[in-house]
């Protein structure tokens, strides 16, 4: 037995020491490796001609030719820069498919149909170092695009030039660390350039400055998978694409961009809509569903993330600062804000964390032209921005969050009329929206909130609506230092839910409806509490009431039918209005000066649920008939 | 041992794999059927003066591209699919059977035709200083 072990041994070792051959075929920079398993027969041609599986090589334009033991990955295409110089090695099961030009560390490959590669396309591989380089691609089948290592400047152009049609992989190698640069005033698109879709992808990290456009443009879609991409600078956008854009995974920084931080536009001209599995979709939609994104859009009226179609957010930590003034835009004749997040369509919150924060003049956190449906996740909307006036005529209002679209369908003044489309739709989720000078959260539509917890405040109305404004159940609370607290244009509905609702001082009011205009507030349900009343005229099918007074900075104990409803604690807003009403399903009573023990804390610390109470003293109530605000008296009672 | 035997037995299989993919010599055929193998060791190839020459640590070998009309690889030193031997040429040779079993040395070429049954042996000319692994095909008749 033990011959026969050494024997096997002594085998294996023989074996072992072989090794592979690859014959090595050198035209200047470009080496194709043809492995001698693969190579078969290498025809001559007349003495002028050789070929080597499939490509053609005429001799004179051989620099060498030699054996060595290199091992040939197949479907590979090598770059290596180097300065001012770079290599190409094409693996030789490919090489009748490729092109390569090499001037310098400028490398230019045209592809053919590789339909017939084992595993239907070629991945090139880029790496190595050079300040005066770039890659060009054509050609019209899919192909991946790894970086592995690649430090690579084109002052004269793309760094990544890919004018092919069809599906592009740019995969960054696990823990390698990347660079791509192009030149200023130049004519390329962008720095990274995809002519087709584009897949980014892979755990390693790159980094991309747009010195005369974008920084990233696809022609098609963009998803973005696992990558950590950090775009340092842009002339243009940050990411701009046609079709979608997509982001599944990874972490993704702009910043330093002259236009948008990510832009999605249409393709065509009609939005095919979300498709299945996104196949053939040209919706102009952004999809973000998971990892770290952070935007920071500095320049005018830029956008952090801005659609042409939807927005659909279902889960990430999303940031996106814009700080960019307003501008006058000629062509559209219409002066325009920033946005944090901007879609032409509607938009979709189902998931994540969303920080979003505004200072520029007339912009806004989030403007959605469609309906804006909230919900899951959690929104954070700060806007400390104020409004940008062009002229007299020409103004952007900074607000948190802005959705839905008014048109007038005719008349003029106070007798035009408009039609409504998108709003403001509130299901679950958590919404915290604060504007400086103008609505926290506006709907040029209807606004229903059915669920989740929602906190607005501002100078102007907290929450305001053009259209119809429901409420049937969540927790919301519109708190204005300045204007109304719940503000419709149009009628506004109590159905259920909890509300709170905080106003300044005549002729402003807790919650409001356009009694001028012929609309009414209807409460038929709910648990609320206004501070500064409501509003005249209103429809109180549910009971009101009003308290004698009430103490600033006090926290409250509202009881519906002796079960504890809400724990809330009023503002400390200069000029607040009175009285304070509340109502409950049943019949209310209130105690002032509680102490609160545990629960959960909701609209910025002002209200508490599921928590204990102790202490506190019952505050006297009487019936509350309604209403207050647009000329009309209080409702009778002490106050203050 | 069971343990042991498994383990080489994968071992081997895999060297067998490996070794499959071996091909130590680098055979040049011209257009009348002719085939030169060459080893591939620091195996470089120059194309010059209507040539293409073949240096390795061994030797330089030249060969007119005119004449030529295909490389291939091949894992041994073989020259069996060369045609007979041009009679006149006269150097001792070496003569194996198919199998690589010695046979005799023979002071020609002629020599070894008529002492040798009939059939297709290697042969290997003793005297080629140039090319002393060069073997050729030998049909005795």
């Amino acid at each position: 037995m033990r011959r026969l072990l050494i024997a096997g041994v002594l085998t294996l070792m023989t074996a072992l020491s072989t090794q592979s051959q690859t014959l090595n075929v050198g035209v200047g920079s470009v080496t194709y490796q043809f492995p001698a398993s693969q190579v078969g027969e290498m025809t001559y041609s007349d003495g002028t001609s050789l070929t080597f599986m499939g490509r053609k090589f005429s001799i004179s334009d051989i620099t060498s030719m030699y054996v060595d033991a290199s091992v040939v990955e197949n479907n590979t295409v090598t770059v290596a820069y180097d300065g001012t110089s770079a290599d190409v090695f094409v693996a030789g099961n490919v090489a009748k498919y490729v092109v390569p030009v090499v001037s310098g560390a400028h490398v230019t490959i045209a592809q053919g149909n590789t339909d017939d590669v084992d595993g239907n396309e070629i991945t090139y591989v880029l790496g190595g170092s050079t300040s005066d380089g770039e890659f060009a691609l054509t050609g019209m089948y899919k192909c991946t695009i790894q970086l592995d290592g690649l430090t690579l400047t084109n002052p004269s152009g793309a760094a990544i030039d890919i004018q092919n049609k069809k599906r592009i992989q740019l995969s960054v190698k696990k823990d390698t660390e990347n660079a791509l640069a192009d030149g200023a005033n130049g004519s390329q698109k962008a720095c990274l350039y995809s002519k087709g879709q584009l897949q980014l992808q892979g755990n390693g990290s790159l980094t991309v400055n747009g010195r005369t456009a974008h920084a990233v443009k696809s022609g098609s879609y963009i998803t973005v998978k696992n990558l950590t991409l950090n775009i340092a600078s842009a002339v243009g956008d940050g990411l701009s694409c046609n079709g979608y854009f997509q982001m599944k995974s990874g972490t993704v920084t702009i910043s330093g961009t002259g236009d948008d931080g990510i832009q999605c536009d249409l393709d065509g001209t009609t939005s095919t809509g979300e498709t299945t599995d996104h196949d053939d979709e040209d919706s102009g939609n952004v999809y973000l569903e998971g990892s770290t994104l952070t935007v920071t859009a500095a320049s005018s009226a830029a956008k952090g993330i801005k659609a042409a179609g939807d927005v659909v957010i279902s889960e990430g930590d999303i940031n996106v600062t814009t700080t960019g003034n307003g501008m006058y835009d000629s062509d559209e004749k219409e002066a325009k804000g920033s946005a944090g997040l901007k879609s032409d369509g509607n938009m979709t919150i189902t998931g994540g964390t969303l920080t979003l924060k505004n200072s520029g003049s007339g912009g806004k956190c989030i403007k959605a032209d469609g309906l804006l449906t909230v919900s899951g996740g959690t929104v954070t909307a700060t806007n400390t921005g104020s409004t940008y006036r062009y002229s007299s005529s020409y103004t952007a209002s900074a607000k948190a969050v802005k959705a839905g679209t008014r048109t007038q369908t005719g008349g003029s003044g106070r007798n035009a009329t408009y039609s409504y489309s998108g709003g403001i739709n509130v299901t679950g989720g958590t919404l915290v929206a604060s504007a400086s000078s103008h609505e926290a959260i506006e709907s040029k539509s209807t606004i229903a909130i059915s669920g989740g917890v929602i906190y607005a405040s501002s100078n102007d109305d907290a929450i305001n609506s053009a259209s119809d404004f429901t409420i049937s159940g969540g927790y919301v609370m519109g708190n204005s230092s300045g204007n109304d607290g719940i503000d419709a244009n149009g009628n506004c509905y109590i159905k259920g839910g909890t509300v709170f609702a905080v106003a300044s001082r005549e002729p402003e009011v807790g919650i409001d409806a356009n009694t001028e205009g012929g609309y009414k507030l209807y409460v038929t349900g709910g648990t609320i509490v206004a501070v500064g009343g409501l509003e005249r005229g209103s429809s109180l099918t549910q009971k009101c009431y009003q308290a004698s007074s009430y103490s600033k900075g006090s926290w409250y104990g509202l009881y519906n039918g002796g079960t504890l409803a809400l724990v809330f604690k009023i503002p400390s807003n200069s000029n607040m209005g009175t009285p304070l009403v509340i109502s409950t399903s049943d019949t209310p009573t209130l105690e002032s000066g509680i102490t609160v023990s545990g629960g959960s804390e909701i609209w910025n610390g002002f209200g508490f649920t599921d928590s204990s109470v102790s202490g506190g003293k019952s505050v006297s109530l009487s019936s509350y008939t309604g209403g207050n605000g647009g000329g009309g008296g209080h409702g009778g009672g002490g106050w203050w | 041992m069971k343990k042991a035997l498994i383990s080489l037995a994968v071992m081997m299989t895999l060297a067998t794999a490996a070794q499959a993919d071996d091909y130590p010599f680098l055979a040049f055929q011209t257009a009348d059927g002719t085939v030169k193998t060459v080893s591939v060791t620091s195996l470089t190839l120059t194309f010059s003066n209507g040539q293409v020459v073949a240096s390795n640590g061994t030797g330089v070998y030249s060969f007119p591209l005119a004449d030529l009309s295909k490389m291939f690889f091949t894992s041994e030193p073989t020259a069996i699919k060369s045609p007979l031997l041009k009679e006149g040429q006269e150097k001792a040779v070496e003569v194996f059977s198919l199998t690589g079993v010695f046979l005799g040395r023979f002071d020609s070429l002629e020599a070894a035709q008529e002492q040798l049954a009939e059939g297709v042996y290697v042969a290997r000319r003793i005297g080629d200083i140039q090319s002393p692994q060069t073997t050729f095909k030998l049909m005795s008749r």
